[in-house]
């Protein structure tokens, strides 16, 4: 494990990250899920988190919004620890995560959908500045305002849950599995949107199983394998899969056919 | 069957259909099956007996307040504490609350029951002739239909309404989104408190006797309703409990006197034909059933 990957040592480090995960220790029942992760994601930046099923990619996020507690490290946001916080006040305080699958209110409508992001919206003096025409960005979802969230296609569904976690206005938009059942012209879509929303200096933190995808959109991308970093791979590595796979299964776990 | 007993048996409905919508409140955001509700009813009608001699509305008041702050204690000091920890572990400390309060009950009170009598005006008839309907009937219809539009234009209309659907659709997805957990389920536990009240006072106009064990029959009969009517959704709910309270007093009617010690089986019959026929709730969508629970 303590090979050093074949990646590029993109800018590991920013001056002063809006989220930092500090060697982060989480175990189930005993069994590390995470085993000392650290990264940071500075402002405006994307960073991409990408792995395997099972290396830690959810457990990283349900980390960080409190849900899932933890045996060692620190979570900070803008320098400070929000370890212990309970969900709902971690999210009041700016990170908005789009959970895997989605999870809008099925029942309600989506306008209602987002009035509950927009709930959230933090009243503290530095909100972010940026437009956040949700109209503007997601236009489906004005026409179908009135309608059932349960009533919108799955592509529909997370550009919802997209905009109702912009609407809180967040520090960061953490995104876990975004891509995740889409069909490839529906993730294209979804792509071109994140691209919108960071041009409009929104920062994310992208966890992905969609590694080239991934790897393209972010700043850097992390590899997460069995709870812990393998390396960090530049957007001039999405071309270079061999670098991926290598990332991916361990310079030293052989040829990836 | 006479039209008389339909009168009836509508109005018992009505009082059954306001214990649903308390079940179910707590159940939506919760899925907490909370058999202490009973309790919350029979205190608002031990407050409306010890507190007789005062002035009606400040009874009414009393009662109200009392089944509040108990719902709201419940909440705050028991059932907070075990969340997070297995749903039958909470679900047992429903009934550890509801036995307690029992035995407080009897001490305080002792096993027979107490003469309540606050609207004895309500036992008045407002129709003379053939049927008669007394004022209470009317009564207990314009309050469950009251609380019913009302807590649904609460849910509907106010902010902390939608948390609160939003909680009872998805409780962990709504804490991600901000919304205050503790104080969304504070909200329904002082809502089921009001509506306890409520059931207390119509229950009591029409049998004027408090016991102990008043108000865990009429919820664990309301629970009943419940899950024939399909406990996922507030109307469906609160449907089911008007049916049992109507199938209840319909059939108290209907049965011959000597026959009235089996009319909780005659109930219970009832309900397993329906389940058995329609095991996601007699007014449970197919379509809804299947993907609702998300």
């Amino acid at each position: 494990m303590a090979s050093e990957p074949a990646a590029a040592p993109a800018t590991a480090t920013t001056a002063s990250p809006i989220l930092a995960i500090e060697d982060l220790e989480v175990r189930y029942a005993g069994v590390p899920a995470l085993r000392g992760l650290s990264l940071e994601v500075g402002a405006g930046e994307i960073v991409g988190l990408v792995g395997p099923n099972g290396a830690g990619k959810s457990t990283t996020m349900l980390t960080v919004m409190g849900v899932t507690s933890v045996t060692r490290g620190d979570v900070k946001v803008a320098g400070r620890s929000i370890l212990g916080r309970r969900t709902d006040a971690i999210a009041r305080s700016g990170i908005a995560l789009v959970p895997e699958g989605r999870h809008v209110f099925t029942d309600l409508t989506v306008a209602e959908n987002l009035r509950l992001g927009a709930m959230a919206a933090r009243r503290d003096d530095d909100h972010l500045e940026i437009d956040l025409d949700i109209g503007d960005l997601f236009p489906i979802l004005t026409e179908f305002a009135g309608r059932p969230a349960g009533a919108l296609s799955s592509g529909q569904q997370q550009q919802l849950a997209i905009a109702r976690a912009l609407l809180s206005r967040p520090r960061v938009l953490l995104l876990d599995e975004p891509s995740l059942g889409l069909a490839p012209s529906v993730v294209e879509d979804l792509w071109s949107s994140l691209r919108a929303i960071r041009e409009r200096g929104v920062t994310i933190f992208l966890v992905e199983q969609r590694a080239k995808i991934t790897i393209e959109l972010a700043d850097r991308t992390h590899i997460l394998a069995n709870g812990e970093l393998r390396g960090t791979l530049g957007p001039q590595d999405a071309a270079d899969l061999g670098r991926i796979t290598d990332a991916y299964f361990g310079a030293s776990g052989g040829k990836a056919a | 069957m006479s039209v008389q007993s339909l009168v009836d048996a509508v109005a018992l409905g009505s009082v059954y259909a306001l214990v649903a919508i308390g079940l179910a409140l707590i159940f939506g955001v919760m899925r907490l099956v909370n058999f202490a509700h009973g309790e919350l009813i029979t205190a608002a009608a031990y407050t409306l007996y010890v507190a007789r001699d005062l002035p009606v509305p400040i009874i009414i008041l009393l009662a109200i307040a009392v089944a509040v702050a108990m719902a709201w204690a419940m909440e705050r000091f028991v059932f907070r504490r075990l969340r997070g920890v297995s749903p039958e572990t909470t679900l047992i400390a429903t009934f550890a609350v509801a036995i307690a309060l029992e035995a407080v009950w009897v001490i305080v009170f002792g096993v027979r029951g107490k003469a309540v009598s606050v609207l004895p005006g309500l036992n008045h008839l407002a129709i003379h002739g053939s049927v008669t309907i007394r004022w209470v009937t009317f009564v207990e219809l314009a309050v469950g239909a009251v609380l019913l539009v009302g807590i649904i234009g609460f849910l509907n209309r106010t902010s902390i309404g939608l948390q609160m659907r939003a909680a009872a659709a998805d409780f962990r997805a709504a804490r991600l989104i901000g919304v205050r957990a503790d104080r969304v389920i504070s909200m329904a536990f002082v809502i089921s408190g009001v509506l306890a009240a409520a059931v207390a006072i119509l229950l009591t106009v029409s049998e004027p006797l408090v016991t102990p064990t008043l108000g865990l029959e009429i919820t664990i009969l309301a629970l009943v309703g419940i899950v024939v009517g399909g406990m996922n959704r507030l109307l469906t709910a609160t449907a089911g409990g008007f049916a049992i309270g109507f199938a209840n007093s319909l059939l108290g009617a209907v049965l011959p006197s000597s026959q009235r010690v089996f009319l909780p089986s005659a109930v219970f019959l009832l309900v397993i034909i329906v389940l058995l026929i329609r095991p996601e709730g007699i007014f449970a969508s197919r379509r809804h059933s299947a993907v609702d629970r998300v």
